[in-house]
């Protein structure tokens, strides 16, 4: 491998800011409703937020990833000239980090997620033509950001009002949400378990079918549930009333940490999906093979996420936390879940989706359980109102530069 | 502002709260105007009267503010309706324990010894009531402020039974009041008689009011 390309290089310091984007720009979405209920303090909130998005990111996030380095175009478009692919590939990682930014300054809420798909289809569009999309792949995607939030949605809408028949109607709640949290725990770590297992282990060569990767999962979700079970047992024998809220608090810090799991897998392909087109086309490959998305680019991306988070993402954190106060713990716990499962099986199959919305969903099926106190729907509005805008003009943008470098370049 | 944070609109039960012991804060003022008004301090009336309405102003400027952070897009866990019908219950109480002192400011009313007794249960009465009914309203708005409908709730609503027995128990006072009023009406000057009795109307339409706002206040609770 002889120089390194300055496309390259230029390909990294974005990826890398795309991702430190990312890590500022979402990591209220998981742990914003715990630090307002103060289950956890903002600092553990970070640690957790970091290590946990990390983990999301380099266990489960090539998925996602290589549907945006192969699925969304078509590369055999490109063939005989790579360096046209690469060179969009990086001027759309340009203009997901410019919308960004741009909308971060202006207070406008973005979906990294719908940013870099726009950009990709922008430029794709505008360099090789309409028919260099997949468009199949293109409405798959389109349809699931329609359709994520919406599962959420359900989802927390069925939690809340079962939590609420099976628990909290009851004189002796604290008890019945004891007796229900192992469940709740064995869910939760069989999901991000069976996740990050089943068809995910190639580096241990490990190709794991359906059956032994339930077992696995089930395994590690018996397991916790059952120190989860021991742990209520060594309260009660205290003799210390359990108290549904605290019992839910401990709960909702679990599902904030799947949340960051779920948001790393399918956020960290947006920094690293054009990036690591570029990489295998710069070290001479076909990017429209069935190569993997190397593993080191997903730690960069990673690292990306934890730093952008460390950085400026506190701040949000902070902000989204001191307006979320009258959120309870269960509620939280039930958002959360419906969400972090959605992000995680879209991501499992390779879909990138937005978790800002679909956590937006998730809350709304709390609400509309009648779990939340005023529940604004202008949101809804807004946000259909930025798919609108957000992809269209990421397109343009990523196009326009894309162009633009075609006229530097040559 | 980021999606999540916008979508917890503005609740008004925190509001709702304030409002409650705004209203309380004035229906507290009617015993010290009543013993001003027995020891026939009328000037103190009137310094009582002005405080009086400048509270129930203050809990009219809460009951406008909530009624504006209320769009139809907003999503709540009762009825909107419901809601603002028991405000606007709840807002009467005010009103009505206002009227009660600006009837005392209009002239100096003298109230026979006699039925100085009687007076006092009747208004001691009229506020036990309403203060059940305050007390109330604030616990269901701040369990409402946090989405709760546990078991709390049907808990704190019983004493809807009470506020309903006090504001009877209260009718039965304001009648043995007038019958002894009446029954000495040879005494009492025709224009006095006619300005006690709304006087006392006053004070059974501030314990009705009481009850109706606890009326609307578990109708909006239970049928959701």
């Amino acid at each position: 491998m002889g120089e390194i390309s300055l496309l390259l290089i230029v390909g990294l310091m974005l990826g890398f800011y795309m991702a430190f984007g990312i890590g500022a720009n979402d990591a209220a979405n998981s742990m914003g409703t715990s630090v307002g209920s103060k289950a956890l303090t903002l600092f553990q909130a970070l640690l957790l937020c970091a290590l946990f998005e990390f983990l999301g990111a380099t266990l489960v996030g090539k998925h996602v990833a290589e549907t945006i380095r192969k699925g969304i175009l078509d590369t055999g478009a490109f063939q005989g000239h790579w360096q046209d692919l690469a060179l969009g590939m990086t001027a759309s990682l340009l203009a997901g980090a410019i919308w960004l930014h741009g909308a971060s300054l202006l207070g406008l809420p973005v979906s990294t997620t719908h940013s870099i798909v726009g950009a990709v289809l922008g430029f794709g569009i505008i360099g090789a033509g309409v028919d260099a999309v997949n468009w199949a792949k293109v409405v798959t995607i389109v349809l699931s950001w329609l359709t994520s939030p919406i599962v959420g949605m359900i989802m927390a809408f069925v939690m809340v009002t079962f939590i609420h028949r099976l628990i909290m109607k009851r004189e002796d709640a604290g008890r019945a949400a004891a007796a229900w949290s192992p469940l709740f725990v064995f869910l939760v770590f069989a999901i991000i378990t069976l996740s990050a297992v089943y068809k995910g282990m190639p580096r241990l060569k490990l190709h794991l079918p359906l059956g032994q990767a339930l077992l696995i999962a089930g395994g590690v979700g018996g397991l916790t549930a059952f120190v989860a079970w021991a742990f209520t047992m060594s309260r009660r024998r205290n003799a210390r009333e359990p108290q549904v809220e605290s019992i839910f608090r401990g709960l909702q810090i679990l599902t904030a940490c799947m949340m960051a799991f779920s948001h790393g897998a399918n956020d960290v392909a947006n920094a690293i999906g054009p990036l690591a087109a570029v990489w295998t086309i710069e070290n001479g490959g076909d990017p429209g093979a069935e190569v993997p998305v190397p593993l080191g680019l997903l730690v960069l991306g990673g690292v990306g996420i934890i730093i952008g988070l460390f950085i400026l993402g506190r701040r949000v954190i902070e902000t989204v936390g001191t307006r979320i106060t009258e959120l309870t713990p269960s509620r939280g716990f039930a958002a959360e879940f419906s969400c972090a499962t959605t992000v995680l099986v879209c991501s499992k199959i390779g879909i990138p989706v937005s978790t800002t919305h679909t956590i937006v969903g998730a809350v709304i099926g709390v609400g509309l359980a009648r779990g939340v106190a005023a529940l604004d729907l202008r949101v809804v509005r807004n946000i259909i109102v930025s798919w609108l805008v957000n992809v269209p003009a990421v397109g343009l943008i990523a196009g326009g530069l894309y162009w633009l470098g075609k006229l530097a370049w040559s | 502002m980021h999606p999540i944070a916008a979508l917890f609109g503005k609740s008004p039960f925190g509001p709702l709260v304030e409002h409650a012991k705004k209203v309380h804060e004035c229906v507290l003022l009617v015993r010290p105007i009543t013993d001003a008004w027995l020891a026939e301090e009328y000037d103190k009336i009137n310094l009582l009267r002005k405080q009086l309405s400048k509270t129930e102003h203050e809990a009219d400027i809460i009951k406008a503010e909530i009624r504006e952070h209320l769009p139809k897009s907003i999503f709540l866990p009762v009825n909107r309706m419901d809601l603002l019908n028991y405000l606007k219950a709840q807002d009467s109480i005010a009103d009505s324990a206002k009227d009660y002192a600006v009837l005392l400011t209009y002239r100096q009313t003298r109230l026979p010894e006699a039925l100085h007794g009687g007076a006092r249960e009747y208004v001691e009465k009229v506020i036990a009531t309403s203060q059940n009914l305050c007390e109330l309203a604030q616990q269901i708005s701040e369990l409402m402020r946090k989405a709760l409908q546990g078991p709390e709730v049907r808990q704190a609503l019983e004493i809807t039974e009470k506020i309903s027995t006090q504001e009877w128990e209260s009718d039965k006072i304001e009648r043995r009041l007038l019958q002894d009023m009446f029954a000495m009406e040879r005494e009492i000057d025709p224009v006095s008689i006619f300005m006690l009795m709304k006087i006392f109307d006053s004070l059974g339409r501030l314990a009705n009011s009481a009850e109706n706002t606890a009326d609307l206040l578990r109708m909006m609770i239970l049928t959701r």
